[in-house]
């Protein structure tokens, strides 16, 4: 596991912490965001290689998601996402296209409320 | 001057009241913090997003000249309300929205400090961050500092809510820092060792804690470093995780109370009727609906005020803000809540959270179909009913329900009939001496009796 681990010249800076952050929370942080960090890396990987071969990828990862609902709102080029409606019938969260799963060719399931959403046939 | 009790913690400042207006005073150590929050555009975006809840600089006086450096108006929020006050849905919704901002904050160059469920308020029919001050400059390497207790806050009790009991939010209410890890690992039931959010997040950090107890930080670090994407990642792998919990409705117990009423279709748009007249008189800046199911008779009585809609049932306050979040409502709160047992002062003094009736009081209370469920299931003497309702607000919309009424019958069938003073005459009496009955009408098609009361003055 210890592959994650920084470079060990860091110098360890004293920030100004008024919240106990539990020294097992942090050790325990440390290991996870590195395999997180690596599954982002890999799987942002995967899909190059896949764009490369000319495969459409359905289910474009936020890699890159700022977490701007109003720019999450756009579609974005991912097939499916031209047809979604722009809010879940159920509860009315913006749909965003990169969260939904799939359930089937017309049917997807909201990220939010997990009802099943429509997809618009053209 | 009065210094908010809640609000001592953090050294960067803290919120005052002067006048009945809310400041919040910003320490010098915080410049720097602040200068960035704002100068980065991320105030800005937050404030958009309606992630956070917008203030102004003020020339006000600050409480603490010596450390100032500014003092805010922040926007008030129109009720406070506490995690053990929300539904699954609501925590939820707030939990995300605290993972939301971290994301916002990171690609803007800071990092939230803190991650208390107590930062998150309703504000505009959404959950938002009320600390401006939980903002610190992120510094590259460094882990995130509230990562545990974003898991004792949220992550701990959503998932004790929805993989064993949603009744163990209320846990929220005994550990005022959220949810001890090692608590929550030994409740949830052993499959969620098989998700892996849930078995990273909580049970293997729980064995962390324990194992690194008496570690100084910099021995459980040993040099390590976080990259930022590798951060990204956590909080992803985070948002996930919180994602992935349902409360899966269907199974509970409290299912189908909800279609068996016992009114006609008539009574129930006279007791609607009623509701609306009554409420439009008065213009209650904030209505209280105690018992307030899925929040009918809230929407009617709210007008262009702000209605806090309480009720014991967690389905159906879950129900109601599903209901709220469609309709995208900015005026209605549904909070969990024992009318039996309300939410206490808790924390350092009695005065980090406060009570329900500290939060008080209410132009409106609306008390409709619960006078046989606190004098009946509660054994309440109609004059302790009348005593505190007096003391929640000052308007009172109240039904009493006769005791031949099956809701009533249903309630007295598993016991002993011991309420004979159980009668129509006997309210009246014992809300006189606390109020001024205003009007009295009986619910058509109905037995059913609905009143407008004023509490007394004490000239009255």
């Amino acid at each position: 596991m210890f592959f994650l681990a920084g470079p060990l010249l860091f110098v360890l800076t004293s920030l100004p912490l008024y919240l106990d952050p539990s020294s097992g929370s942090i050790l325990l942080q440390l290991l996870i965001a590195g395999l997180a960090g690596a599954g982002l890396f890999i799987s942002m990987s995967w899909k190059r290689i896949k764009r490369f071969f000319g495969r459409k990828v359905e289910n474009e990862t936020e890699d890159d998601d700022d977490g701007d609902e109003e720019e999450i709102d756009k579609p974005r080029s991912t097939k499916l996402s031209v047809h979604l409606p722009a809010k879940c019938p159920t509860c009315g969260t913006a749909v965003r296209p990169n969260e939904v799963k799939r359930l089937d060719d017309v049917t997807v399931e909201c990220q939010y409320c997990g009802m099943p959403i429509k997809v618009h046939q053209k | 001057m009065k210094k908010l009790g809640a609000s001592f913690r953090d050294p960067s400042g803290f919120l005052f009241t002067r006048d009945d207006v809310l400041y919040r005073q910003v320490n010098q150590v915080y410049a720097p913090d602040y200068a960035r929050l704002m100068d980065s555009g991320l105030y800005e975006k937050l404030v958009k997003a309606g992630l956070l809840v917008p203030h102004t600089e003020s020339d006000a006086k600050p409480a603490d000249e010596k450390n100032a450096f500014k003092v805010l108006r922040p926007e008030r929020v129109p009720f406070i309300s506490y995690p053990y006050e929300w539904s699954f849905s609501q925590l939820k919704d707030a939990a995300l929205a605290t993972l939301s901002i971290q994301k916002r904050a990171l690609k803007y160059g800071l990092s939230l400090k803190d991650a208390s469920a107590y930062n998150i308020q309703f504000f505009n029919g959404k959950p938002a961050l009320v600390d401006t001050l939980s903002f610190e400059t992120y510094q590259e390497g460094e882990p995130w500092a509230a990562y545990r207790q974003f898991c004792q806050h949220f992550l701990a009790p959503l998932a004790l809510m929805a993989a064993r009991d949603v009744r163990l939010g209320q846990m929220l209410r005994i550990y005022i820092d959220g949810i001890p890890l090692d608590l929550a690992s030994r409740l949830l039931p052993a499959r969620t060792r098989w998700t892996f959010g849930l078995y990273a997040h909580i049970h293997l950090h729980a064995r962390a804690q324990q194992r690194y107890a008496d570690a100084s930080l910099d021995e459980a670090r040993a040099g390590r470093t976080i990259k930022k994407q590798a951060l990204l990642g956590l909080v992803n792998s985070l948002e996930r995780a919180v994602r992935k919990l349902k409360w899966k409705t269907k199974k509970t117990e409290w299912g189908d109370y909800y279609e068996a009423t016992n009114y006609t279709e008539a009574a129930f748009a006279h007791k609607k009727q009623l509701v609306t007249e009554w409420a439009q008189r008065i213009r209650p800046r904030l209505v209280w609906d105690l018992g307030a199911n899925t929040g009918v008779f809230s929407r009617l009585a709210v007008g262009d005020g702000y209605a806090a809609a309480f009720d014991v049932d967690p389905l159906a306050v879950e129900q109601d803000w599903l209901q709220v979040r469609k309709e995208k409502r900015k005026n209605i709160l549904p909070l969990v809540l024992d009318l039996t047992n309300p939410s206490p002062a808790l924390g350092w003094d009695n005065r980090e959270r406060e009570s329900l009736g500290q939060r008080g009081p209410a132009g409106l209370v609306l008390a409709l179909a619960l006078i046989h469920h606190l004098a009946i299931s509660n054994n309440l003497p109609f004059a302790r009913i009348a005593e505190s309702f007096a003391g929640l607000g000052e308007w009172l919309v109240i039904e009493f329900v006769p005791k031949d009424d099956s809701q009533v019958q249903r309630l007295l069938r598993s016991r002993k009939d011991i309420f004979g003073e159980y009668t129509r005459e006997a309210f009246e009496a014992a809300f006189r001496d606390f109020f001024k009955i205003v009007e009295t009408r009986q619910v058509q098609d109905s037995a059913r009796w609905m009143y407008l009361m004023r509490k007394k003055t004490a000239k009255e």
